[in-house]
């Protein structure tokens, strides 16, 4: 597997390895069937990769991911606002936070650490999957690592 | 060679190549400009060049990793002196263009930034020599025993310039020593070949950076490194050379 798909693969361990596990669907690339609530991981728009972050052979790359929160709206609007809302948040007691369970480094099957970072996250995001209505939200991800 | 975009760059500091971590360098060189005007000068001022000097400052991304470049360079290192070789077109192969010599650390800012930036590096540094610009002899490799670097082709020093060499060990480990010898030729078979230039043995469990002077002069245009090593050692070494 390739460096990039390992990284999404590690990250969305990472949230396995979360309480988060149970409560949201966790996949690490785009598949034919993605049940809702779920959490994907995908490439950032605009800018994906930046190969040459340093000099060298073995220079730092940075890589923009995007963890995008997906929750259906059930009977209400506001369930589905409410239950979003609990995946965006952050602290200690935060059980079902996304941005929580990616604070800290990844390991890829080989050994090699990535450095991960979440950004600031806009604002929450109303429209249809298929044939349900959903709220969505977007968490900027920033991976750095060295080239092999 | 056509314009080149600065990718593969190699900057090493003393016993660490800062390559990964740096990314962006600024070397500026100067001269001192001195009055010389008389009554003779016609109305206008006159200078001459005097002193020369040079400053080296780099920037990237802090790490503090065993040997990264923020273990290895912080507030501790100010002031120290070190061989720095900075090689823009990777400096991986003989007779790849180097600018080198000593300086001193005059500044560091490691680490910086805002809150959520990627830590930042930053260093900068004063010559207390001269810089050189020169060629890659032995390129930047992990060797255990001893290596006759490929012939290159570079002018001699005249009677007023002399032949400088550095040294990078960037790792090292084992028993034994090496010892770096630069020699030239007037023709490119090597036929004749005189020594210039012995440095100081390496051990091969101490890294280390010789910036070695020889008052040399020729016309040889021609020359070659020789590492010999004795011993079991594990040393990985660059050896530049140029003429200042």
């Amino acid at each position: 597997m390739s460096v990039l798909a390992e990284i999404r693969v590690a990250v969305a361990d990472m949230l396995r390895d979360s309480s988060l596990d149970g409560q949201i669907n966790i996949l690490s690339h785009v598949v034919g069937d993605m049940p809702l609530p779920h959490v994907v991981i995908v490439p950032a728009e605009g800018k994906y990769i930046d190969y040459h972050g340093t000099f060298g052979p073995t220079c730092n790359m940075t890589i923009r991911l995007v963890a995008r929160v997906v929750y259906p709206i059930g009977g209400s609007a506001e369930s589905g606002d409410i239950a979003l809302d609990g995946f965006l948040s952050s602290g200690t007691t935060e059980t079902l936070s996304v941005v929580d369970a990616l604070a800290g480094d990844g390991v890829l099957p080989d050994g090699r650490a990535f450095t991960l970072h979440a950004a600031d996250v806009d604002n929450h995001l109303y429209g249809q999957l298929g044939t349900e209505s959903t709220v969505s939200a977007e968490i900027p991800l920033l991976v750095q690592i060295y080239r092999s | 060679m056509p314009a080149f975009v600065l990718t593969n760059t190699s900057i090493i500091v003393g016993t660490t190549d800062i390559s990964q971590f740096t990314g962006t360098f600024t070397p500026t060189s100067t001269v001192a400009m001195q009055p010389a005007t008389t009554f003779g000068s016609g109305g206008f001022e006159q200078r001459l060049p005097g002193l020369k000097s040079f400053t080296e400052s780099f920037s990237g991304l802090a790490a503090y990793s065993a040997g990264e470049v923020t273990a290895v360079f912080n507030a501790a290192q100010v002031g120290s002196q070190q061989l720095v070789t900075v090689a823009p077109t990777g400096g991986l192969v003989a007779a790849d263009p180097v600018s080198f010599g000593r300086f001193i650390i005059d500044g560091i800012q490691a680490p910086g930034g805002n809150v959520g930036d990627v830590a930042s590096f930053a260093m900068s540094m004063t010559s207390d020599t001269a810089t050189v610009e020169g060629i890659v002899a032995s390129p930047l490799a992990l060797r255990t025993t001893t290596f006759v670097a490929p012939i290159v082709a570079h002018v001699g020093p005249t009677a007023a310039q002399s032949l400088y060499v550095g040294l990078n060990v960037t790792a090292a480990t084992g028993v034994g020593t090496m010892v770096v010898t630069v020699q030239s030729a007037t023709l490119v078979g090597f036929g004749s070949p005189t020594l210039r230039a012995t440095l100081p043995a390496t051990t091969a469990a101490t890294a280390g950076w010789p910036f070695f002077v020889a008052p040399v002069t020729t016309t040889d245009g021609f020359y070659r490194a020789t590492l010999t090593q004795t011993g079991a050692g594990n040393i990985t070494s660059q050896v530049v050379i140029g003429v200042a």
